[in-house]
């Protein structure tokens, strides 16, 4: 073996590298999409009796046909990165991240698709709670949305009005997904009509994937045909329900969050929705909202409702292999306009913010996805 | 060709990665068994450190701690997709020193 003589070597130096791009402290950070699970037993304290006395633990839904079984991910959460129930718990990984100010969503979703209406209403109403005697009160950097159960608009609008005055309350919280109908429907309107009055972004995060009893689900083998793949055709039937059922139309001014739905399929959604409107729009006359109004027509293009009512969150960003293509697919989408940073700490799909420093990103839109954006989209967050 | 000494061999985690920083590199080390890997410290794919990852002793891999993404060690490619590598670098034990050669 040729070996130099020690007299030639350096020594290494051992280190602890921070893998968060030193750059983002130039930037007042925000993350739209942060997750808390209070522990069980403080959470328990804010629900009515008999549910504090008598429900023991996070409820869990049905069966899991889940296909996590060859991932090496724990829990129903797949929190890889930890699990924060305290405002210190919250502060200490925002520091670590990169993050100043933080928009948190709770961090158990999966109770919204129980059949038990009232539950989930509890639940929501105790997460809320929680949210405003024991974090809210530790720092200002904490911001959260409002939990609500929205397949029950009244509830979900009730719980909107209760503690919907809280400063540090700056969206409402729900879910997108298989087990749920497309939020669009007038029925939900109540939900709308009360975030849209109060200045509160509505919040659609993944909940749910293909519904279980369904051929669709049953032909479901792999992780990524369940939270890759549903998640985008979810999302993008959601969307389209609010744009296509006239809901900017009656809400002009109500803001929407969509979160872990994917964002390249914009594109294509856009020239689509335009495409088949404008060859078939005899069919928008009858949608409830337009009956009420009597309108035949949309107010504006299906891709227009986008720049006025519909913002992303960012992760997970997928990368395409090709660099040069990541940057026509956030001129083709908007990405410096429409994308707002979101960690998803602690999941599985993690986004550091370093993507943001990728040279295809100009500096002003660096700026608008690292804060500017959701400091316009949340006008009740005060940074 | 610069050469950069790491620390004594008997002194490395067994299944477990440290980092060292070597001239402008940051570089993970792993011991397995008799054997030393080098790789470059930062996952490709978003950029986590992978001295902190999980390593699959029996298979040479570690397992990045973020997105579990799957890197060998033995030739620095990435599991399911072996048109991807790492960069690796050279390493060597000279007695009970562990030696990168850069």
């Amino acid at each position: 073996m040729n070996v130099a003589s020690h007299h030639e070597r350096e020594l290494a130096r051992r280190i602890k590298p921070d893998p968060i791009d030193r750059r983002a402290a130039g930037y007042n950070v925000i993350d739209t999409d942060f997750h808390i699970v209070p522990e069980w037993e403080a959470l328990r304290r804010y629900m009515p009796e008999p549910f504090r006395s008598e429900l023991n633990r996070y409820p869990l839904v049905g069966s899991d046909y889940s296909p996590k079984y060859a991932i090496g991910i724990d829990g129903t959460g797949q929190d890889v990165l930890g699990s924060a129930s305290t405002a210190a718990h919250v502060l200490k990984v925002l520091d670590e991240i990169g993050v100043q100010t933080v928009i948190l969503s709770p961090g158990f979703q999966r109770p919204q698709s129980m059949f038990h209406q009232q539950m989930v209403s509890v639940l929501a109403s105790a997460f809320n709670d929680y949210m405003i005697k024991e974090v809210f009160p530790e720092s200002s950097r904490i911001n959260a949305s409002i939990m609500i159960n929205h397949r029950d608009p009244a509830a979900g609008a009730a719980e909107i009005l209760r503690v919907g005055d809280h400063p540090q309350f700056v969206g409402v919280y729900t879910e997108f997904g298989g087990n749920y109908e497309p939020i669009g429907t007038a029925r939900h309107d109540p939900i709308f009509e009360a975030a849209s009055e109060r200045d509160l972004a509505v919040i659609l995060h993944i909940g749910t994937f293909w519904q279980q009893f369904t051929p669709l689900a049953q032909g479901v083998r792999t992780w990524t045909e369940l939270v890759g793949v549903s998640s985008v055709a979810t999302c993008m039937a959601f969307t389209g329900s609010m744009i296509m059922q006239g809901l900017f139309d009656k809400f002009p001014k109500l803001k929407i969050v969509l979160q872990e739905g994917g964002f390249w399929w914009l594109c294509d959604f856009m020239a689509r929705t335009d495409d088949y409107y404008l060859n078939h729009p005899g069919d928008i006359q009858l949608v409830e909202r337009k009956i009420e109004s009597g309108e035949r027509f949309l107010r504006k293009l299906p891709s227009e409702y986008f720049e006025s009512n519909i913002r992303f969150s960012s992760q997970p960003v997928c990368m395409p292999r090709n660099p040069r293509h990541f940057k026509s697919l956030m001129e083709l989408c908007r990405g410096e306009d429409f994308l707002m940073y979101s960690s998803d700490w602690p999941h599985a799909t993690f986004d550091p913010l370093n993507w943001v420093f990728d040279p295809a990103i100009s500096e002003a839109g660096r700026a608008k996805i690292l804060g500017g954006n959701a400091r316009a989209w949340y006008p009740r967050l005060r940074i | 060709m610069q050469e950069y000494l790491v620390g004594k061999f008997s002194e490395l985690p067994e299944g477990k990665g440290i980092a060292v920083e070597a001239g402008s590199s940051t570089i993970a080390v792993f011991r397995i068994g008799s054997e030393v890997f080098a790789i470059s410290n930062a996952c490709p794919h978003k950029g986590a450190s992978l001295c902190d990852g999980e390593v699959l002793c029996d298979f040479k891999i570690v397992r990045c701690p973020w997105h579990h993404w799957k890197w060998r060690l033995d030739d620095g490619a990435l599991e399911p997709d072996t048109r991807q590598h790492l960069r690796q670098y050279n390493v060597l034990v000279d007695g009970d020193d562990v030696i990168l050669r850069l």
